[in-house]
């Protein structure tokens, strides 16, 4: 099948060994040459509750979702009228009922009896069952996917062969309905996540410490970096802090003393982080901080995505600041910005904000090897500057959060704050920050704005819109002015974002006088272009 | 190469005439002096209070760091991971480090972060002129008359012994030789060494019935413990009055010494001198290596995530 566009739904509950079946089930498609996406969506919560994962596989390599399934894979009784009502197609339920439309019966139950393990091995191999049946639906090689369970489960051979053996019994009893086209690879393709790939970016980096506290969704960027520190013997500190204030204080004072350090954090971590964002920036210390984006205010969705601390981090803290902000949209920007936040914050003397989010953070995405080779921009970790490093023998000076001359002394005058904070503007707008990308049509009078894991359904929605459309992708904040007289050209602007105050709109239009119609998906999911186009068609009546 | 008097000193000092931080400083200056602690390797590190001006004062060819209030302790704590081979000199008062600050001292504690750990004790906030600090004690009324203190004070000592700190003291302003002794040994120290400071405020608490007053403090003070370095000098009836020495802390427990001190109070007395002095096994220093990751390293670890084409 040449042309293909199917998105699986599959609803179980959480703490149910179905994350890694799901995780199984979307490599089968990756190994077998399908382009396929997939999105956890999972609760805040350790056992018990719903959790969904959707895999779309289409020929157009879309890297979005869409909102309304081909197929349901049903496991969870409490959610399936509500998944029923995104779903265009079959139902596979694991036990049929008189509610249920007639649908093909997996019967995962009394297969998983079939297989002689112990019954706290059933939970977790039920899984495998659906995973083959989806497999054979889709005309999927047994080789494949068997390369790929054995892989997941080199550790023990037993357990391998048990996964194969469920997966085969679904296997078996599901039909071949589609034969989807598989593609070549035309370069070693890579399954990773934006913490995953951030992490691999600090080693890059040769980031020497990381304070944080744990925090969903960016625990897993160092306990990954923590990870790989150890397994290669490297030196750097991965130190868990009693709490973000503190963690916070570390890195900038380890970063003051002259050592490369981060910390990484999410919403309320960052509220907490705020004073010492302030310190930093008036101060002038260099300061990186990695915010994987959630649903807030307050705890607000721990486990839903978001881009909605977007100004919050911009201005961190009270006083007039202003701080560059990286706007990572896929694994290799999250690796690529990693190392690019401490370069700024070296050179700028400055706290610098990489803003990731959950959807970005801890999906896997494909990716590709050869944007993960970085020999050119190898950054030294030294102080920039010598004297400023302390233990410097005839060196010495005062570093103060108070109001300071430029050799540090306490200073109340007036013009020597003046002109202090004058410069600290000009400093942060100085830097060539990563620019805009354009792209499209730059005929046409409808300029589409976005950044971020937005990224992800531009080239689906290009394909919806039926008019010319000139994209820009925002790379970081503040813009550069070039970018800015770019904008200035249009007059029928959209932002696309997931917030509910259309912030990255109000940015822009606080520097340009220019009418911005905000798109907005901001309940937690993945964001989706069939739902942005119909906000964009809306905008249009 | 020798240190001068010249090299500890820096700017003078804008706190008030007579106020007891002052004093602090010049003691300090005299144990760097004796110690010949090399100025450029001293990193001094601050909140915000009167107490947190001070690295301005002293030692103009150190690296100074005046934070944010109550949050020294784990800019310190960063500091010195980065970098080990600097000596910390931290300075905080009882609100920056009793009230906003408690949290981050506690674990600071814990992490035994190697530094001196000084608090300029008055029992009040001085530069936000002469609101109530965690140290202020049950009955103090602020200078205006306006309010009395009625919640429990924290015993800073105590908590850092109770917490496993190996260097535990209280000291006073006032006392010249005693406390350059104190601070002297607490430069030497490889952990993180805590003195409470009872140093006067001249402007807000050195009214009656301020138990952090000159004149109370001179009469309520009482020794731990023997210091062998309180020479019969400084033992005159109207500069001190001591009890008979009650406590041996080489081989008492915890429990013990925090007795002894409650004790002490109960008897209206300021307990002063060393609660813990302890050497340690073991170094809990990371040592600093530069091993960072090489290419072939970084492409294995590429490998992981690579989708295999069959």
């Amino acid at each position: 099948m040449k042309n293909f566009d199917f998105q699986i739904r599959i609803s179980t509950v959480n703490g149910s060994g179905s994350s890694t079946a799901n995780e199984i089930l979307l490599k089968c498609f990756v190994f077998s040459g399908i382009h396929a996406v997939g999105k956890n969506i999972f609760p805040s919560n350790i056992a018990g509750l719903p959790t969904w994962y959707l895999i779309r596989v289409t020929s157009q390599k879309y890297e979005g979702l869409k909102s309304q399934a081909d197929l349901l894979i049903s496991l969870c009784r409490e959610t399936l009228e509500e998944d029923l009502k995104s779903l265009n197609g079959d139902c596979w339920v694991a036990k049929e009922s008189p509610e249920t439309p007639s649908f093909l019966n997996l019967d995962i139950k009394n297969q998983v009896k079939k297989l002689s393990v112990p019954v706290s091995l059933r939970k977790p191999l039920a899984n495998m069952i659906y995973v083959g049946a989806v497999a054979k639906h889709f005309g999927l090689e047994l080789s494949t996917c068997s390369h790929v369970i054995k892989k997941r489960f080199q550790g023990s051979k037993e357990i391998a062969r048990l996964n194969l053996e469920a997966f085969e019994l679904g296997y078996h009893e599901a039909s071949e309905k589609f034969k989807l086209k598989a593609d070549e690879f035309t370069s070693a393709p890579l399954l990773i996540d934006g913490n995953q790939a951030s992490a691999l970016g600090l080693l890059e980096a040769q980031c020497e410490f990381a304070f944080w506290y744990p925090i969903t969704p960016s625990s897993s960027l160092v306990e990954n970096f923590e990870k790989h520190v150890s397994d290669l013997k490297l030196s750097a500190t991965i130190y868990q802090a009693e709490d973000e204030i503190s963690a916070v204080g570390m890195t900038l004072g380890a970063s003051w003393a002259g050592s490369r350090a981060m910390t990484a954090t999410s919403g309320p971590g960052l509220s907490l982080m705020a004073e010492t964002v302030g310190l930093a920036y008036f101060a002038e210390i260099p300061l990186v901080i990695f915010d994987i984006q959630r649903l807030g205010p307050s705890t607000g969705l721990p486990t839903r995505t978001s881009q909605g601390d977007l100004s919050f981090a911009h201005s961190l803290s009270h006083g007039d600041t202003l701080h560059p902000v990286l706007l990572p949209s896929n694994p290799e920007e999250a690796f690529q910005m990693a190392q690019f936040a401490f370069e700024i914050s070296e050179d700028l003397r400055t706290a610098v904000f990489v803003l990731s989010d959950l959807d970005l953070g801890m999906n896997l995405k494909i990716s590709h090897k050869e944007d993960f080779q970085n020999s050119k921009n190898k950054a030294s970790k030294k102080n920039k500057l010598p004297a400023l490093q302390p233990g410097t023998p005839l060196g010495g000076f005062m570093t103060r959060g108070s109001g300071h001359d430029p050799q540090g002394n306490y200073s109340e005058s007036p013009q020597v704050y003046k002109e202090k904070v004058m410069g600290l503007k000009k400093k942060i707008m100085s830097y060539n920050l990563p620019s805009c990308i354009f792209k499209g049509d730059s005929k046409s009078s409808k300029l589409f704005i976005y950044y971020g894991s937005t990224k992800q359904i531009i080239s689906e929605l290009q394909d919806l819109i039926p008019d010319n459309v000139y994209f820009m992708e925002i790379k970081a904040l503040p813009l550069s002015q070039k970018d800015i007289n770019q904008l200035k050209l249009f007059t029928d602007v959209y932002c696309v974002e997931q917030n509910r105050d259309g912030q990255m709109a109000q940015i822009l239009q606080s520097q340009v006088q220019v009418k911005i119609t905000s798109l907005l998906q901001f309940d937690g999911w993945p964001i989706q272009a069939d739902r942005v186009f119909k906000l964009y068609n809306e905008a249009l009546l | 190469m020798t240190y001068t008097k010249e090299d500890y000193s820096a700017q003078t000092s804008t706190l008030c005439t007579g106020c007891g931080h002052d004093s602090i400083i010049n003691h300090l200056k005299s144990a760097l002096l004796d110690t010949q602690t090399p100025p450029h390797q001293i990193v001094k590190i601050s909140g915000i209070g009167c107490s947190s001006k001070t690295p301005a004062y002293f030692a103009k060819g150190a690296y100074g760091f005046n934070t944010i209030h109550g949050r020294m302790a784990p800019i310190a704590s960063g500091v010195s991971l980065a970098s080990p081979e600097l000596k910390i000199i931290g300075l905080s008062g009882d609100g920056d480090t009793a009230s906003i600050g408690l949290g981050g001292f506690i674990h600071t504690l814990r992490r035994d972060t190697p530094m001196l750990y000084i608090v300029a004790n008055n029992g009040v906030y001085g530069l936000t002129k002469g609101q109530f600090s965690a140290t202020t004690d049950v009955g103090v009324p602020t200078k205006n008359g306006f309010k009395t203190q009625t919640a429990d004070p924290i015993d800073l000592c105590e908590l850092a012994l109770n917490l496993n700190c190996r260097f535990v003291a209280r000291s006073f302003s006032g006392h010249k030789k005693q406390l350059t002794e104190i601070l002297k040994k607490a430069l030497a120290h490889d952990g993180l060494a805590f003195i409470d400071i009872i140093s006067p405020c001249v402007a807000f608490a050195n009214h009656d019935p301020s138990t952090k007053s000159y004149n109370y403090v001179k009469e309520a003070q009482t020794y731990m413990n023997e210091l062998d370095f309180i020479s019969e000098e400084t033992k005159t009836s109207t500069e001190l009055k001591l009890k008979n020495i009650s406590i041996d802390i080489s081989d008492s427990t915890v429990g013990d010494v925090i007795n002894h001190s409650q004790s002490l109070k109960k008897q209206g007395y300021i307990p002063m001198g060393f609660f813990a002095l302890k050497e340690s096994s073991t170094k809990k220093q990371i040592k600093k290596t530069k091993n960072y990751i090489q290419k072939e390293a970084f492409s294995g670890l590429l490998n992981k995530y690579e989708v295999e084409t069959t």
